[in-house]
């Protein structure tokens, strides 16, 4: 039924509960909200230029979501729920400086965690780098600090490629950025091999 | 008078570079970038990037010329990139054919090395480089950088796939193979 209902964006990628679609304005009190819940600090993955410790204003909120919405260099999406269109989150592609090997981020606001929503929508991001664009393996980086996010990771077919040391400092120690990657061969052997050879 | 090492002097760059600069980045062999770039730079294009910086007490990033010391003569360029004020930054070099294997190249290495750590107190220095490239790789360790992290199959170029190499370099990790230097900076954990 899920699949006939009008789109309310001009396009999303569609899972079974969740779609991922591009960010607008009416998304910034949302967003605003989800980001500067205590239990994301520090894996955020906002701008580089916005600090990932602190608080940030609306007015912050409302520059980062301008620069996702323009998505010249990057495509960021907004994880929304199919039911009741609320955004749950959001999904970073970073495929311009070489498609060949795109990197991703993911983030779900922490009240809606633990209920397959990040799975289904990493399935998705996957699926269109490996079946739309010329990606040949796919990165993504967690603090190492992050449990969680690598066990998705791993739990997602991604392997440990090793670690950029010393990525910045939380709580009086310096921690390390862990990097995943999955190759499209890895990928198309665990989807079952549906999509088009490279 | 820029940063002086024992072979080389890191000095700034000069409209007479350009030409050079354009040179080396259009030898597919000392661009040695992940990924290859056209090799149809102009000096028309290096002037043009050169004319654009402006002035800045807020630097983000430092481009050097490399110079043998004992000729004068350009002998490749050095930079650091994406700097975290007093923590961490990237850096990168090309360095020409001619001079391959003569140590300026290690020495313009060291020279850096020795202003990013002692004069803007970082914490950490990266570069990337990939499997396909030893000859960085064994540059790289020669400071003392090691693989941090290596991702599969991420470089393609020359009809070949290379693994995409994270080398980095620890403050303590530098101040150790140069008993010269003193690190008064305290060490987290």
């Amino acid at each position: 039924m899920l699949d006939q209902q009008p789109l309310a964006v001009p396009f999303s990628f569609q899972g079974a509960s969740i779609a991922l679609r591009p960010f607008e304005s009416e998304d910034v009190d949302v967003l605003y909200k989800y980001l500067n819940h205590p239990d994301l600090v520090g894996r955020r993955y906002i701008p580089w230029e916005f600090s990932d410790l602190l608080p940030l204003s609306h007015k912050q909120v409302q520059e980062i979501y301008e620069k996702w919405a323009e998505g010249k260099e990057e495509l960021h999406l907004a994880v929304e729920l199919r039911e009741s269109q609320q955004v749950i989150g959001h999904a970073n592609l970073e495929v311009e400086w070489d498609p060949h090997c795109p990197n991703i981020a993911l983030v779900i606001s922490p009240v809606q965690q633990r209920q397959g929503y990040a799975s289904m929508a990493i399935g998705l991001l996957m699926r269109y780098l490996f079946e739309h664009t010329p990606a040949h393996v796919v990165t993504g980086w967690v603090a190492d600090w992050n449990t969680a996010g690598r066990q998705f990771l791993l739990k997602n077919s991604f392997q440990e490629a090793g670690c950029m040391r010393r990525a910045g400092i939380r709580g009086g120690k310096y921690f390390d950025l862990v990097i995943h990657d999955q190759l499209r061969s890895e990928w198309l052997q665990r989807v079952g091999g549906g999509a088009h050879g490279a | 008078m820029g940063l002086e090492g024992k072979l080389v002097i890191l000095r700034e760059e000069r409209t007479e570079d350009m030409k050079l600069l354009a040179e080396l980045r259009n030898d597919l062999e000392t661009q040695a970038w992940s990924k290859t770039l056209p090799p149809d730079y102009t000096e028309h294009m290096y002037i043009m990037r050169f004319q654009e910086r402006t002035f800045s007490f807020d630097r983000s990033d430092g481009r050097f010329i490399i110079e043998d010391k004992a000729t004068g003569s350009f002998a490749g360029m050095i930079s650091y990139t994406g700097l975290e004020q007093r923590f961490a930054s990237t850096i990168g070099i090309m360095v020409a054919k001619p001079f391959w294997g003569s140590g300026v190249a290690a020495d313009a290495q060291e020279t850096i090395l020795k202003f990013l750590f002692t004069e803007l107190g970082l914490r950490v220095v990266r570069l990337w480089t990939h499997s396909g490239n030893p000859r960085a790789v064994r540059l790289a360790e020669k400071a003392g950088f090691r693989i941090s992290a290596r991702m599969r199959q991420a470089i393609y170029k020359n009809s070949e796939l290379y693994d995409n190499l994270v080398m980095d370099l620890l403050r303590e990790e530098c101040f150790s193979l140069h008993p010269e230097l003193v690190d008064i900076i305290p060490v987290l954990p």
